[in-house]
């Protein structure tokens, strides 16, 4: 068929559509995983000691970048998953200003932990945890951007998981009663770079076909 | 653009008719195969048909369409490669229709009546290279002749026997 011909057969097809916008979309989206870090707050219960360890500037700094990382994900995979990444390349480096200020908060608390305190007796147990809670978030990420028309699939499929991943590692930190900052880097916080190697996969491999 | 979003055919169609010009050119630069160009054409435009939903008429278009085009190119290219790939022959397969090219059916000894009917000093040029196993500068010593001579001699004696050879 000639371009001509095939451009008549496609313009005869149209309808009026409505332009998604990336902003708009990530806040439902950040609102609707906020609802559901409640909803598993709400069924596993929040940590006995929330109110005194909300009292601590470094735990407050903690949970809230971890908000922000949960969003900053979430805008970054939406705006991903347009061509030209809705003209806001540059705001795809939020989530990696927003993962090291993470990162300096975290060594901040390693410093802050003297006396150490008392390791939990479990370990890879938290890192299921975070699995489970955040294969729901992930996979309507990843759903959402396979809606859309990444050209970036592998980089979108790596910031899906990992707002999922941070909303898991949120749920986890605001219900599990643990103040050891090691166990916490090791088994909650270091396997996010796992994370986003899968979700770089399966981005690669499954987005925008 | 904008129209089109709206529900404009016509202008959707004047929009696309437009974008396959940018198209042509941007891709004429990196393909030469004409039929492979205009498949490319079309094939980043159903990109744009289905994405046209990601674009809202507020931003520059060229940009949204160049991101789509380099993205199908690069697709085009993997599966180019992919497919030339699947077609290549396994090494293991050649190996076994190889033959040693080292080893001609075509001995001094069984075109030698050729030979012998070649002109002048031809015959007594290669019998002294190719039976007695003489390098050009000896034959050269011996027949008392310059070593470009021998070999220009033995180079058009080569060309008399292939053109008889491959006539037969």
């Amino acid at each position: 068929m000639d371009t001509e011909h095939f451009i008549n057969n496609l313009s005869s097809q149209i309808e009026a559509i409505k332009p998604k916008c990336p902003i708009r979309a990530s806040l439902k989206l950040t609102g609707a995983t906020f609802l559901y870090i409640a909803l598993l707050l709400a069924f596993f219960g929040l940590r006995p000691d929330i109110i005194n360890k909300l009292h601590s500037t470094l735990f407050v700094a903690e949970v809230a970048l971890l908000a922000v990382i949960l969003f900053a994900t979430c805008l970054a995979a939406s705006l991903s998953a347009f061509p030209d990444i809705y003209g806001k390349s540059n705001w795809l480096f939020a989530p990696l200003i927003a993962f090291g200020l993470f990162a300096v908060i975290l060594f901040w608390e390693l410093l802050a932990d003297n006396p150490p305190a008392p390791s939990p007796v479990h370990d890879y147990e938290c890192l299921i945890c975070i699995t489970l809670f955040s294969l729901l978030p992930s996979l309507a990420m990843l759903f959402y951007i396979n809606g859309l028309a990444t050209t970036n699939r592998g980089l979108s499929g790596c910031l899906a998981v990992l707002t999922g991943f941070a909303s898991g590692a949120l749920a986890l930190r605001l219900s599990e009663q643990t103040d050891a900052i090691s166990h916490i880097i090791y088994w909650h916080y270091l396997p996010l770079f796992v994370f986003a190697l899968i979700g770089y996969f399966l981005g690669d491999k499954f987005l925008n076909k | 653009m904008q129209s089109a979003i709206a529900g404009d055919k016509v202008a959707y169609a004047n929009a696309l008719r437009q974008s396959a010009i940018l198209l042509r050119k941007y891709l004429a630069r990196k393909l030469s195969d004409q039929n492979d160009l205009e498949d490319l054409v079309q094939e980043i435009l159903i990109s744009v048909h289905k994405a046209r939903h990601t674009y809202d008429g507020m931003r520059p278009y060229k940009p949204w369409l160049f991101a789509i085009a380099s993205f199908r190119f690069k697709d085009y290219l993997r599966k180019f490669y992919a497919d030339r790939l699947r077609d290549a022959d396994c090494l293991d397969d050649v190996n076994n229709f190889t033959y040693d090219v080292t080893e001609s059916e075509l001995t001094y000894e069984s075109i030698k009546g050729e030979i012998d009917n070649l002109s002048g000093k031809q015959p007594q040029i290669l019998h002294l290279i190719h039976s007695e196993g003489h390098t050009a500068k000896e034959v050269a010593v011996k027949m008392n002749m310059s070593e470009s001579a021998v070999k220009v001699a033995a180079h058009r004696a080569y060309k008399i026997l292939k053109e008889k050879l491959v006539s037969k």
